[in-house]
């Protein structure tokens, strides 16, 4: 069945999508997003009921696989030490994220020239800069200004408070002397753009049922949706059509009866992450792309980036209220993000500080860790670890890799018959020294502020939420996939927002940077809008 | 082994029984706290292993096999051949513990014990306090630390 044509097709309504969706109504073209997911209820989420730890490992699990939703699609990671995460619906992966929303520095964006390694950005943070302060002010971001560890910048909302875990680990970082701040974070600490204020309720990464976490389904859908851009969910896109110009056509998807459907399009934009969007283009077979639509240069689904974690946890002898206040924001330390030879790796990561685990999780921990026992012992070993448990996440730069990559299963597909992606990964050297120093500095940070016993978990298999690098970004069609605004050096008519555009990865957590990537790329094609495919 | 409690859990009635033992060795009341064998805990868990009979019924079959009573057996004795329990049937414990910390851990009588005020988060959340901002002095005190380029 063929539908009636639109000007942009969007595919995918997370945080990119959502971005370049509501930036594009300025141009009145008629734009639809097909998203393969549903809209979420926030009276659905986990913190609804007592049981919200279990249902996080369920329902809201933030692995596709185990989730294992009619929504969901299977990936096959046998061959990564790190799995995906991801959540498919309208507002992606932003549905689960933790909010931490950290910018890039201008470092990251000149990393070969500085350091000898990876790719320099085709653009540069001064480029990206006013796409950072909108999208900060759309997502309603909760900031400190001032923070040495970034040129100035201004703070939307006020910060997240701290609470004790917080005060208690930056007493630590002072008497190191080493550089610590209030995390940024997409979160209301005040009721704004309709959005309740954060009620501190704990575990952000099951979905904020208080509405104050920006997720794109409550912060750039609703003022999109508002300016005429139709949201299309449970559309599954198969593949991207082309005709004998090598210019988009649309995209084929099945609808939520499983019946395949045709969408005419002027543009096609694709937003559905860095291993959904590779999966869609190499699925995208001709006799004039025989590797996937868009991929002249044999790049994409190469260069595929996680960012290597680290787990630090230090116990403490006082409880400290760490189920107070958002998850995974609380204060960052980026003592070491930049590059110091004398460390023995290159580039560097960000100390992500979090809060406390929850009642199920301690004891979980400590059955698995044997710090907790099974019978009279329980309850005394398990009342040493609640609430007395606090540390860390190092989130190291991994950098560009061919043989990291995201392929077609030639089994495993979904239930649409579409292949599911295939992850082949190893962890670099660098990424090894760069987690081995994080772990020794990790330790050192928890004794400073009083931990008793400190453990680690590196590299953390459950990580990868960040997903990047799979049709990068460039001037030169044969080392890229995109140019620097976004289109493809093959086809003029296809765009890719999201992740897979990055040139390297940062030791930050990239949603930010993938938003304003997406406001930046929407501006510069209402800019050559007449002239677009030139 | 224990009266069976009334549940509409899938699990046979053996596998119940041997479940609700393991639930009161686990987690064993004390003070406050009550056991894991509570029954409205112990519900929970019995439907959270509905879906692991087999791997329920192959561990009580290796405990069968043991030659002993285990229901006689001391608990000192019952957690030593818990152990062995572990080592050969790792899938079986980690399914049991599972639902049984889900299920134990979400009590509101035991969340109240613990300090967290027996309900779920929301809508009620929690007041934090202020943050006394005096504590990044040190921190603005030396200045840029950002790479220029």
């Amino acid at each position: 069945m063929t539908n009636e044509s639109v000007d942009v097709v969007i595919v995918g309504a997370g945080a990119s999508g959502a971005a370049i969706a509501w930036s594009l109504v300025d141009t009145k073209m008629k734009i639809l997003c097909l998203e393969q997911g549903d809209w979420v209820n926030p009276a659905d989420y986990p913190t609804t009921g007592t049981d919200w730890e279990a249902k996080g490992w369920g329902d809201f699990s933030f692995s596709p696989n185990t989730r294992g939703r009619e929504t969901d699609y299977p990936i096959n990671e046998d061959d990564s030490p790190i799995n995906i995460a991801n959540f498919n619906g309208v507002g992606g992966s932003t549905i689960l994220y933790a909010a931490h929303f950290p910018r890039f520095h201008p470092s990251d964006f000149k990393v070969k020239s500085l350091d000898g390694v990876g790719d320099d950005w085709p653009i540069d943070y001064e480029t990206l800069e006013p796409y950072y302060a909108e999208n900060d002010r759309m997502m309603g971001v909760a900031a400190l200004a001032g923070d040495p560890a970034y040129p100035p910048k201004d703070a939307v909302l006020p910060p997240v408070p701290i609470g004790k875990l917080g005060e208690t680990l930056g007493r630590g970082l002072n008497k190191l002397g080493w550089h610590w701040w209030p995390s940024d974070s997409a979160i209301a600490t005040q009721p704004y753009d309709g959005r309740d204020q954060c009620a501190n309720l704990g575990p952000c990464v099951t979905g904020c049922s208080q509405g104050a976490k920006a997720s794109t389904d409550i912060t750039y859908w609703p003022h999109a949706i508002r300016a005429g851009v139709e949201l299309r969910t449970r559309c599954r896109v198969k593949e991207i059509t082309h005709d004998e110009n090598d210019m988009a056509t649309g995209v084929v998807y099945f609808d939520e009866n499983g019946d395949e459907q045709f969408q005419p399009a002027e543009v096609v934009i694709m937003a559905c992450n860095g291993v959904g969007t590779p999966r869609i283009l190499l699925n995208s077979k001709s006799s004039r792309f025989p590797n996937g639509i868009a991929n002249d240069s044999g790049l994409v689904g190469k260069n595929l980036m996680f960012h290597p974690y680290a787990s630090i946890q230090g116990v403490f002898e006082e409880r400290l209220d760490g189920h107070i206040g958002p998850g995974g924001c609380c204060i960052w330390s980026q003592e070491f993000y930049e590059t110091d030879q004398s460390r023995g790796h290159l580039r560097g990561y960000t100390f992500e500080i979090t809060r406390g685990r929850g009642a199920a999780s301690t004891a979980l921990g400590g059955l698995g860790s044997g710090k907790v026992p099974w019978g009279p012992g329980h309850h005394q070993a398990y009342q040493s670890l609640f609430d007395k448990t606090a540390g860390m996440v190092a989130i190291c730069e991994d950098l560009p890799e061919e043989h990291n990559t995201v392929t077609l299963d030639p089994v495993l597909v979904d239930s649409d018959g579409i292949p599911a992606p295939k992850i082949n990964y190893t962890l670099s050297d660098n990424s090894k020294k760069m987690l081995d120093h994080a772990v020794a500095k990790g330790e050192e940070m928890l004794r400073a502020a009083g931990a008793v016993d400190v453990t680690s978990d590196s590299p953390l298999g459950v990580a990868g939420w960040h997903l990047m690098g799979t049709a990068r970004m460039g001037t030169d069609p044969a080392k890229s996939v995109v140019n620097e605004w976004g289109r493809s050096h093959d086809v003029k008519n296809l765009f890719v927002v999201d992740g897979s555009i990055f040139v390297t990865s940062a030791g930050v957590n990239p949603t930010s940077t993938i938003q304003a990537l997406s406001l930046y790329i929407a501006d510069n094609m209402k800019k050559r809008l007449a002239n677009l495919f030139d | 082994m224990p009266d069976l409690i009334s549940t509409d859990a899938a699990l046979n009635p053996e596998a119940s029984a041997f479940i609700m033992l393991l639930l009161g060795l686990m987690i064993p009341a004390e003070g406050e706290m009550p056991s894991a064998a509570d029954p409205a805990i112990a519900q929970k868990c019995l439907q959270g292993m509905s879906s692991a009979e087999s791997l329920v019924m192959d561990a009580l079959y290796f405990i069968n096999d043991q030659g002993v009573d285990f229901e006689k057996l001391s608990p000192t004795e019952q957690l030593r051949l818990i152990d062995t329990l572990r080592a050969s049937k790792p899938e079986f414990i980690a399914a049991f513990q599972f639902n049984a910390v889900a299920s134990y851990y979400a009590d509101e009588r035991v969340l109240t014990v613990l300090g967290l005020e027996g309900r779920a988060p929301h809508p009620g959340g929690y007041k934090a306090p202020e943050t006394d901002w005096r504590l990044l002095e040190t921190v603005t005190e030396r200045g840029s630390i950002y790479r220029k380029v």
